[in-house]
């Protein structure tokens, strides 16, 4: 096993830590048999937990679970806040969560990012921000992602 | 920058469906 694999290893785990973490906060607060919306965190936990790292060690897959990473994030983060506006009247009262899933996010850059690491002198290539898979490909994501969220719930009653 | 008219129908497909799924995701979740 290389040193590389061997991170790569690490990073996966703190991963599946992670995720597992945040799927056994939502088992305890909202309780998947009480409520179709709390389906979403126990769907998308049970994705992150077992499907993703799988995805993330092959590298046909990689790219499909650098995406969905990022997309479970986004949509963690839209209906957290989304909840805190309406239970908490602040869009801010879940921060501490809404920070520990970018925690995730940033876990499965690093592995993509590794993956795509030619040598340890490799240079980041410069531009392209808002071009996938760069950091404003997911700002990009995630406005688009808030805009539509938000026009479904306030015009599609 | 408005490459992206361009795409493959793949990539017009999948964000068709992607923006209807948000859009019913909306919809859907009630808290």
């Amino acid at each position: 096993m290389t040193r590389k694999s061997t991170l790569k290893l690490t990073l996966i785990a703190a991963l599946v830590f992670l995720a597992l973490g945040g799927w056994l906060l939502h088992l305890r607060t909202h309780p998947p048999l009480q409520e179709a919306e709390n389906l979403v965190p126990f769907i998308s936990g049970i994705a992150s937990v077992v499907i993703l790292p799988v995805m993330f060690w092959f590298r046909p897959t990689l790219a499909y679970a650098y995406v969905i990473n990022g997309m479970l994030v986004i949509l963690g983060t839209i209906t957290m806040t989304h909840f805190s506006i309406v239970e908490l009247g602040t869009p801010f009262g879940l921060l501490a969560d809404i920070a520990l899933l970018w925690g995730k996010f940033a876990v499965g850059k690093a592995i993509f990012d590794l993956e795509m690491l030619k040598d340890d002198k490799d240079i980041q290539p410069k531009g392209r921000y808002f071009r996938y898979p760069n950091t404003g490909w997911w700002l990009v994501h995630l406005v688009a992602w808030s805009v539509v969220y938000a026009a479904g719930n306030i015009l599609w009653k | 920058m408005f490459r992206f008219m361009l795409y493959k129908p793949g990539w017009w497909i999948l964000h068709i469906v992607a923006i209807a799924f948000v859009f019913w995701l909306g919809h859907a979740i009630r808290f």
